[in-house]
C-alpha cells in the first residue's frame, strides 16, 4: 500500500508541476504553449506506437525492426478504407486491428519462431528483411508518393479557455490514452496476459507450469502488431506517410522506450510527451528540417548517457 | 503410472543419460539419488518435454509423452517443482498459484486446489499479495510446491526439494513431501541421500548418467556400499 | 583458393584488350564496388560480431570528402585517401556506440548514419539536399574507371585476407565468439572493435571517394542511403559472414540478380527481401557455410549433414509444422532443443 500512495503522490506532484508550468506558458509566451501542446497531444501517439514495441522486446527480447513498417502498413489500410469505401479512419481501427493481429500471429509463427531463441543477431536481420519487404509491398501497391488523409472535419477545432487545439489530434491522443489502458488491462488482469508475463520473466519455468511458451510469443508478436497498427491508423490522419516512413517511425518509438527505462505504461505516456515537447521545441529552435534527427539524437544520447532511462532501474 | 525405459539424451554431441529405465507406481514417493551432474535435473527436464531424447520412451498412463513439449505434459497430469524453484518474481503469490492452473483441465478446479494449496501451506494465504521475488527460502519453495500442485497433477515432479534451504525446514519440507504422498504420486530427485532414503519407499541410484542400484529404501538404507558413498557412514 | 583468385584477377587485367563493352566495364565497376563494400563490411560484422549499421555513412562520408576535395582542387587520388581517412575518422568518433550490444547497436548506428543523412540534407556547405555536381573528367576513360575499380578491390580485399588471417583477425573472431573468454585472455574488446570498424569505415570511403567519381553527382538521400548498408550486408549473409568468400560471392549474386531482374523495379528489392529472411532462417551460415558443411558430409558420411539443401528445407517445413501438435518428429526435436534453452545468453543492451 505504501508504494501505491508513493507513486500516486509522485505522479500527482509531476501532473501538478506540468499544469503549472502550462500556465506560466499561457501568460507568458502563447506561442511556445502551442507548440508544448502540440507536442502533448503527439506524445500519447509516440506512447501507443512505442507500446507495441515495448511488448515484444519485453517478452521476447527483439527488437522488432519492422514494427515502424507495421505502423505504415495501418495508415495506408485506414487510407485505403477511407478512399474506397469512405470509412472515416476512426471507426476503420476497428478493422485495422485484428488485420495486423493476425499478420503479427502469423509473422510469428513462420518466421521469428525459427530464430527468436537463438543469436541477437537473426531476429534483427529477420525483422529487417521485412521491413524491406513491406516497403517495397508498399511502393507496389501504393506508389512511393506521400499520402495523407484528409477528413471533413480535418480543419476543425476544439476552443478552451481562448486556446485552439486541432480536434482530430485530440481524439487521436484520446484513443492512445484508451488503447494503453486497455492493453494495462489485458496484461495484469487477465489470464493470458499474466502468462505473457511469466513467459517474459523466466522461460522455462512458464513452460513448466503448462503455458504454450511458443504461442504467448506468438500472442505478444500478435498484440504488438495490432498496436501498430492502431497507431499507425491514427497517424495517418495527423501525418502525411510515404513506404518508407516506418524507420523514422520505429526510432521515434524506440526513443520513447529508451527515455521511458522500464515497459511501464505511465512511464511510456510521460516519456511520449516529453518526446513529442523535446520534437517540437528543438523544431521550433533549430528548424524544421532537423525534425527527425532530433528522435535519433535523443534516441542515442539516453542510450548512451542514461541507459537507464528516465524511470527504470538498471538490474 | 510412469515408465521410462532404455532413455538416452544428449546436450547437443554430448550424451547426458545411458540407457535409463525405470518405473514409478500409482501412489509410490520414488526417490532418484545421486551427486552433482549424475544427470538428475535433465532426466526430469527430458520427463516433462523440456528435452527430447534421442532414442527410448517415456510412458505415462499409456501414452507415449517423449516428444510432447512442456505443456502438453503438464496438460497430461504431470507436474513440476522445478530446479531452484522457478517462480515469476515480479508476480505474486496469488499470481503465481493461479499460473499454476494454466492447463485447461486444471482451470475447472481452480477454486477447490486454491483452498487446498492454502489448507496445506497457510503461510501463502497470509501473503498472497505479495511478490514472489520477496518471500523467503523456505515460502519459496512452498509456493513452488503450491503452484505445480494447482495443475492438479497426478504425478508430481520434485527436482532438488532441499536445495539452498535450512537443515530445520529442510525437515519441515520433506514431513511435508510424506504427507502430499497421501494424494498424488511422487517422483522425487535428490541429493541429500539420507533424507530422501528416510521418505521414499524406493530408491534408483543414478551415477554418471547411469542407473547403478535399485530397491526398497530400507534394504538400500542397510547396504553398506550405499552407506559408505552415500550416507557417509 | 588463392590461385583462382589470381587467374580471376590475371583475367580481369586482360579483359579490357579483347571485351570493348561498355556494360561489360560498367557491370565490372559496379561489382567492385559492392565487393568492396561487403568485404569491408564483413570484417565488423562477419568477423568482430558486430553487426554494424553505419557503412552507409562511412560510404558516404568518403564519396562527400572526396568530391568537396576534388572540387577543391585536390588531385583525384589525394582526394579519395583523404576521404578514406575521413570515414575512418569518423569510426574512430562513434566509438560510444560500442558500449551497446546487440539490437541495440545495430539501432544505434543505423540513428547515427540517419542523423548524418539529415545533417547534410540540411547543411549549406556540402550543398544541401541538391547535393553536388562534379566536373566531368576529360581524361579519364571507362577504362580507367574499369580499372581503377579493379585494383581498389583486388587491395581490399588482399588487405582484409591478411588482416583477417593474422593476430587481429583471431582477436576479432575471440571478441565475436565469447566476449567475456576473449577479455579474461587479455584481448580488450572495446580496441579490438574500434580497430575492425575503422579498417572497415577505411575501405568503405575509399569505395565512396571512387563512387562520387563514378557517378559525378552526389547528395544525402543517395550516398547516404540505408541501402549501402543493406546490400553488403545482404550479400555478406548471403555469402557467409565471417569468411573470405562468402561476401565475393553474395555480391556476385546479388549484383547477377539485379540486373537479371533490373526490369522489375521495386519487385527486386521484394525479392532481396524475402530472400534474406529466407538465408537467415534456412541457413544462417550463408551459402559458403552450407557448402563446407555439404563437402564435410560427403567427405566423412555423417548422416546430419550430408543431405545439403533438402534437408535444411525439409527439416524446416517439419518444425513448424509439428510445433504446438503432438508430435515433433526426429530431426526436428534437436532444433526444438536448442530452442527450448532460451534466453541465458541473450544480451539485453
Amino acid at each position: 500500500m505504501d508504494i501505491l500512495w508513493q507513486r500516486l503522490i509522485k505522479s500527482l506532484l509531476i501532473a501538478v508541476t506540468v499544469v503549472v508550468a502550462l500556465v506560466i506558458l499561457y501568460f507568458v509566451a502563447l506561442d511556445y504553449l502551442y507548440v508544448v501542446l502540440g507536442g502533448v497531444l503527439v506524445g500519447g501517439l509516440y506512447a501507443l506506437a512505442a507500446l507495441g514495441l515495448a511488448l515484444v522486446f519485453g517478452v521476447m527480447k527483439i527488437l522488432n525492426l519492422a514494427h515502424g513498417s507495421m505502423m505504415v502498413l495501418g495508415a495506408y489500410l485506414s487510407f485505403w478504407f477511407f478512399t474506397l469505401y469512405g470509412i472515416d479512419p476512426f471507426i476503420s481501427v476497428v478493422l485495422v486491428i485484428p488485420i495486423l493481429f493476425l499478420l503479427g500471429f502469423a509473422i510469428e509463427y513462420f518466421l521469428m519462431d525459427k530464430v527468436a531463441t537463438l543469436t541477437a543477431h537473426q531476429p534483427v536481420l529477420v525483422a529487417f528483411g521485412l521491413m524491406v519487404v513491406l516497403e517495397s509491398l508498399f511502393m507496389l501497391l501504393w506508389t512511393a508518393d506521400p499520402r495523407g488523409l484528409v477528413l471533413p472535419y480535418s480543419g476543425a477545432r476544439l476552443t478552451v479557455g481562448g486556446l485552439h487545439i486541432s480536434l482530430t489530434r485530440f481524439v487521436a491522443c484520446v484513443l492512445s490514452v484508451v488503447g494503453l489502458v486497455c492493453l494495462a488491462i489485458i496484461m495484469n488482469r487477465t489470464l493470458i496476459g499474466r502468462a505473457i508475463q511469466a513467459v517474459s520473466q523466466d522461460f522455462k519455468a512458464a513452460c513448466f507450469v503448462g503455458i504454450n511458451a511458443r504461442r504467448m510469443y506468438q500472442l505478444a508478436f500478435g498484440i504488438g502488431a495490432a498496436f501498430a497498427g492502431f497507431a499507425g491508423s491514427l497517424i495517418s490522419v495527423i501525418y502525411a506517410f510515404e513506404p518508407t516512413s516506418g524507420l523514422a517511425f520505429v526510432i521515434k518509438a524506440l526513443a520513447v522506450i529508451v527515455l521511458a527505462g522500464s515497459g511501464r505504461i505511465s512511464g511510456l505516456i510521460i516519456a511520449g510527451v516529453v518526446l513529442g515537447i523535446i520534437e517540437s521545441v528543438g523544431a521550433m529552435i533549430i528548424g524544421g528540417g532537423f525534425k527527425d534527427a532530433i528522435s535519433f539524437a535523443v534516441f542515442l544520447l539516453v542510450l548512451l548517457l542514461k541507459p537507464e532511462g528516465l524511470f527504470g532501474r538498471r538490474g | 503410472m510412469l515408465e521410462v525405459r532404455s532413455l538416452n539424451v544428449y546436450y547437443g554431441n554430448i550424451q547426458v543419460l545411458y540407457d535409463v529405465s525405470f518405473k514409478v507406481e500409482k501412489n509410490e514417493l520414488v526417490a532418484l539419488i545421486g551427486s552433482n551432474a549424475a544427470g538428475k535435473t535433465t532426466l526430469l527436464d527430458t520427463i516433462i518435454g523440456w528435452l527430447h531424447p534421442k532414442s527410448g520412451s517415456i510412458t505415462f498412463n499409456g501414452f507415449r509423452i517423449d516428444h510432447l513439449p512442456p505443456h502438453k505434459v503438464v496438460e497430461l497430469g504431470v507436474s513440476i517443482v522445478p530446479e531452484g524453484r522457478m517462480l515469476f518474481p515480479a508476480l505474486t503469490v496469488l499470481e503465481n498459484l493461479m499460473l499454476g492452473a494454466f492447463t485447461r483441465s486444471a482451470r475447472k478446479k481452480i477454486q477447490e486446489n486454491l483452498e487446498k494449496v492454502f489448507e496445506i501451506f497457510p503461510a501463502l494465504k497470509e501473503r498472497k499479495q505479495q511478490l514472489a521475488g520477496t518471500l523467503s527460502g523456505g515460502e519459496q519453495q512452498m509456493l513452488a510446491i503450491g503452484r505445480a500442485l494447482m495443475a492438479n497433477p497426478t504425478l508430481l515432479l520434485l527436482d532438488e526439494p532441499s536445495q539452498g534451504l535450512a537443515p530445520i525446514i529442510v525437515t519441515k519440507i520433506f514431513s511435508l513431501i510424506k504427507e502430499l504422498n497421501n494424494w498424488v504420486t511422487i517422483l522425487m530427485v535428490e541429493q541429500n541421500a539420507y533424507k530422501a532414503l528416510k521418505v521414499a519407499s524406493r530408491v534408483y541410484i543414478l551415477e554418471n548418467g547411469r542407473i547403478v542400484r535399485e530397491g526398497e529404501s530400507q534394504e538400500l538404507v542397510k547396504d553398506d556400499g550405499i552407506r559408505k558413498a552415500y550416507l557417509g557412514v | 583458393m588463392i590461385s583462382i583468385g589470381l587467374i580471376i584477377l590475371g583475367v580481369l587485367f586482360a579483359a579490357p584488350t579483347y571485351v570493348q563493352i561498355n556494360y561489360f566495364f560498367h557491370f565490372v565497376i559496379i561489382l567492385c564496388i559492392y565487393i568492396t563494400l561487403s568485404v569491408s563490411w564483413n570484417i565488423v560484422g562477419g568477423y568482430a560480431g558486430q553487426c554494424n549499421f553505419a557503412h552507409s555513412a562511412f560510404f558516404g562520408a568518403g564519396a562527400y570528402t572526396t568530391a568537396l576535395l576534388w572540387n577543391a582542387g585536390l588531385l583525384p587520388y589525394q582526394a579519395m585517401i583523404m576521404g578514406a581517412f575521413t570515414s575512418a575518422l569518423l569510426a574512430i568518433l562513434i566509438t560510444p556506440c560500442f558500449r551497446l550490444r546487440g539490437s541495440y547497436f545495430v539501432l544505434g548506428t543505423m540513428s547515427l548514419s540517419e542523423i548524418l543523412r539529415i545533417v547534410m540534407l540540411n547543411w549549406r556547405v556540402s550543398g544541401g539536399a541538391s547535393g553536388i555536381h562534379l566536373p566531368v573528367p576529360e581524361q579519364f576513360t571507362i577504362t580507367t574507371y574499369y580499372y581503377v575499380a579493379v585494383v581498389l578491390t583486388a587491395f581490399t580485399v588482399v588487405a582484409t585476407w591478411f588482416v583477417v588471417k593474422g593476430k587481429l583477425g583471431l582477436a576479432f573472431r575471440a571478441i565475436r565468439d565469447n566476449e567475456v573468454a576473449a577479455e579474461s585472455l587479455g584481448v580488450n574488446p572495446l580496441f579490438y572493435k574500434v580497430i575492425s570498424l575503422v579498417l572497415s569505415a577505411f575501405f568503405a570511403g575509399l569505395i565512396g571517394g571512387f563512387y562520387s567519381y563514378y557517378v559525378l553527382f552526389i547528395e544525402p538521400n543517395n550516398a547516404f542511403s540505408v541501402f549501402w548498408t543493406a546490400i553488403p550486408l545482404f550479400a555478406t549473409i548471403l555469402g557467409g559472414a565471417g569468411t573470405m568468400v562468402g561476401p565475393i560471392v553474395g555480391a556476385v549474386i546479388y549484383v547477377g540478380l539485379t540486373e537479371l531482374t533490373a526490369g522489375l523495379g521495386v519487385l527486386s528489392l521484394l525479392i532481396l527481401g524475402i530472400v534474406l529472411i529466407a538465408i537467415v532462417i534456412i541457413a544462417p551460415t550463408g551459402l559458403v557455410g552450407l557448402a563446407s558443411r555439404y563437402a564435410y558430409g560427403r567427405r566423412t558420411g555423417e548422416k546430419t549433414v550430408q543431405r545439403g539443401v533438402p534437408t535444411f528445407i525439409r527439416s524446416w517445413l517439419i518444425t513448424y509444422h509439428k510445433v504446438g501438435r503432438e508430435s515433433m518428429t526426429y530431426f526436428a526435436s534437436n532444433r526444438k532443443e536448442k530452442s527450448f534453452m532460451i534466453g541465458e545468453t541473450k544480451n539485453k543492451y
